[in-house]
């Protein structure tokens, strides 16, 4: 049993071993991270000026729909599942993953799903062009060959997903140390458990919007074709019962890393836990009864309007109830602000901020105005680049000497986080004005008035992307000559079975389970 | 892995999510459709088309008169005169009209000035 990992590049490619895995992940999101990122610099060079400077109209819609689908599916769930595979067995006292094979499944799909989805920048046709929405029939009638691509590609990812959520669920299920109780486990523990069944439910029905375009594509069906006496409204229904749930699951993990972050530099025990608990399991649950409010403008009648309305507000309940809680955590600590402590602030207030925007733009009435203007653009890179991203960046941060058994340097890492922190502020706060005042998303080109806050929108662009390099710079200069630390607890107030692990945490931990009081 | 880690309730629970998954697909493909349509049909909700759309002459509605004015304003810094020859018409509802507008570029150039990158089609 005591063996380390294999030799050579084999131990990547046939590694059982959660932490390889998480490993792996976690590069292969940063990767997809880097990608997307620079697809969202092509955007915002073009965007800096009125008028067609650098690339063509259809190109530019390729970049924003690969810009969407990579952040989302390649960059944000697999950097979350990614931290899964590290934290979870760790937190919970388990010595891996219950389905280890599997679990290298599910992740080396990914790579090839990426590839196909990538492969199709360059082949004729272009990449899909139809918005990450993939609305019919954009995405059937007129959408580019390589569709078939894109297609499989999504196929690929949500089998990824399905196999890590139902890997990730046997764990927690069977496989905590004797004595955790389900309210007992920390609450990232938990907040994947409900993202993992969230995905169970949600990933097959993407892939069943995906197997019917297909059919409707190269089979004759017509799902989603009116002509055929199919309605295209039905694609945004399948659609978005995948789709809110999916915001859900990208953001219910970010708030267990915060939840974890804020009581260990708080120096007090996290504020109201079971109200946590449940405030996480009302949020998952009322994610499956509000999908329409993305589609505010399709036809509704008006008391379809007003149910998906107060649905929809009703969020806010258990989603303030967290904040509150964070917040009520860090009431009268003992506070320092280490880089993840900066970050996980950063995300209570940004995130607040996105949660907000969040309420306008559910008022029906007003959505119509607000709909598909750069003020949704700006309301859900709030909630997913300050929630999700700044979220598993504090969880790097915080993890990182337990993984690596080095120190990053304080100093870089509050740089990074300032810049960040700056960039991301200077290049979406101004798109809530350019929003309201009409500014349309997903064009190549805008209106002359737009121009001076679009000019400083793609400033603050550049600015977030340089601090994203700067990351990936901390992060490998820590792991080749950080300060060793060898004390379990990096953090004194850090709390959770995976600080009574030695640093580094070695390549088995808890073969034998330990005693949870 | 000699601790006791129940291997039997790790196989159920993937069998029971399995079976989960495979019915949401199910679900999404087979059941989603014909459930949103007999909702559509129950409820008038949604925008599926009720059988054939038929074009239809338009009538000139001569009961009814609608006034129309033509407003332009000009952004003081562009180089053009744009204007309205007719400024008001009054029309019935269904009733053609033909209006002009009249338009002067000020400048010497025919086509791309610098502080009119873009021009539009209205």
């Amino acid at each position: 049993m005591a063996h380390g990992p294999a030799k050579g590049i084999g131990r990547w490619f046939f590694t059982t071993n959660h932490k390889d895995i998480g490993t792996l992940y976690l590069w292969f999101s940063f990767a997809m991270f880097l990608m997307g990122g620079f697809f969202a610099m092509v955007i915002r060079a073009e965007l800096f000026q009125p008028g067609m400077q650098i690339i063509k109209p259809e190109f530019f819609n390729q970049m924003t729909t690969m810009h969407g689908l990579v952040m989302v599916f390649g960059a944000i769930m697999p950097a979350f599942v990614g931290l899964a595979n590290w934290m979870i067995p760790m937190q919970i006292g388990a010595p891996d993953m219950a389905l280890p094979r599997m679990n290298n499944l599910s992740f080396w799909i990914l790579p090839m799903a990426f590839t196909i989805l990538t492969a199709t920048l360059f082949m004729e046709g272009g990449a899909p062009n139809f918005g990450w929405t993939f609305y019919a029939p954009l995405s059937t009638t007129y959408a580019p060959p390589t569709v078939n691509y894109f297609i499989f590609g999504v196929h690929l990812m949500g089998a990824s997903s399905i196999m890590g959520s139902i890997n990730i669920i046997a764990t927690v299920l069977n496989m905590r140390a004797p004595g955790m109780t389900l309210m007992k486990m920390p609450m990232f523990v938990w907040t994947w458990l409900i993202t993992a069944f969230l995905l169970i439910a949600v990933m097959p029905v993407l892939a069943g919007a995906v197997t019917m375009m297909l059919m409707d594509i190269n089979f004759g069906t017509s799902f989603f074709n009116a002509a055929g006496g199919g309605d295209p409204v039905l694609f945004q229904h399948v659609f978005w019962f995948f789709g809110h749930p999916e915001v859900y699951i990208i953001i219910l993990p970010a708030f267990g890393v915060i939840s974890h972050i804020i009581p260990a530099f708080s120096r007090k025990p996290l504020f109201g836990y079971s109200s946590m608990v449940y405030a996480t399991a009302s949020i998952a649950f009322l994610s499956f009864i509000v999908w329409a409010h993305h589609m505010f403008l399709v036809g509704m009648p008006i008391g379809g309007e007003l149910y998906f309305m107060y649905a929809t507000m009703l969020i806010a309940v258990p989603t303030a109830a967290k904040v509150f809680n964070w917040i009520s955590t860090m009431f009268r600590g003992s506070l320092t602000f280490e880089t993840p402590m900066l970050y996980a602030v950063a995300f209570v207030i940004l995130f607040t901020i996105g949660g907000f925007t969040g309420i306008m733009l559910a008022v029906a009435p007003a959505d119509i105005q607000y709909h598909d203007t750069y003020f949704v653009v700006a309301h859900f890179h709030y909630v997913m680049v300050a929630g999700a991203i700044f979220s598993s960046t504090a969880a790097v941060y915080y993890w990182l000497p337990k993984w690596t058994g080095k120190m990053y340097n304080e100093t870089m890492g509050k740089v990074q986080f300032w810049i960040g922190f700056i960039g991301f502020n200077v290049t979406f706060f101004p798109q809530h004005f350019i929003g309201l005042a009409g500014m349309p998303r997903r064009y190549s080109d805008y209106a002359l008035q737009f121009s001076d806050w679009n000019m400083i929108s793609s400033t603050g662009a550049f600015i977030y992307g340089t601090a994203q390099l700067l990351f990936l710079y901390n992060v490998i200069t820590t792991i080749r000559s950080g300060k060793p630390v060898s004390e379990p607890k990096t953090w004194d107030g850090a709390e959770g079975l995976e600080w009574t692990l030695p640093t580094p945490a070695p390549y088995h931990t808890f073969t034998t389970p330990p005693a949870v009081k | 892995m000699e601790n006791n880690i129940p291997k039997s309730s790790i196989k159920k629970t993937l069998l029971k999510l399995s079976v989960g998954a495979i019915g949401m697909f199910v679900f999404a493909v087979f059941l989603m459709p014909p459930l949103y349509y007999a909702l559509c049909d129950l409820t008038g909700i949604g925008g599926k088309t009720a059988g054939r759309y038929e074009s239809k002459d338009t009538t000139i509605d001569t009961t009814r008169t609608v006034k129309v004015q033509f407003l332009t304003i000009n952004n003081g810094s562009m180089p053009w005169d744009f204007s309205p020859r007719v400024t008001e018409v009054v029309v019935h509802p269904g009733e053609a009209k033909a209006v002009t507008f009249y338009a002067k570029n000020r400048t010497s150039k025919k086509h791309g000035c610098s502080s009119c990158a873009k021009s539009y089609s209205i």
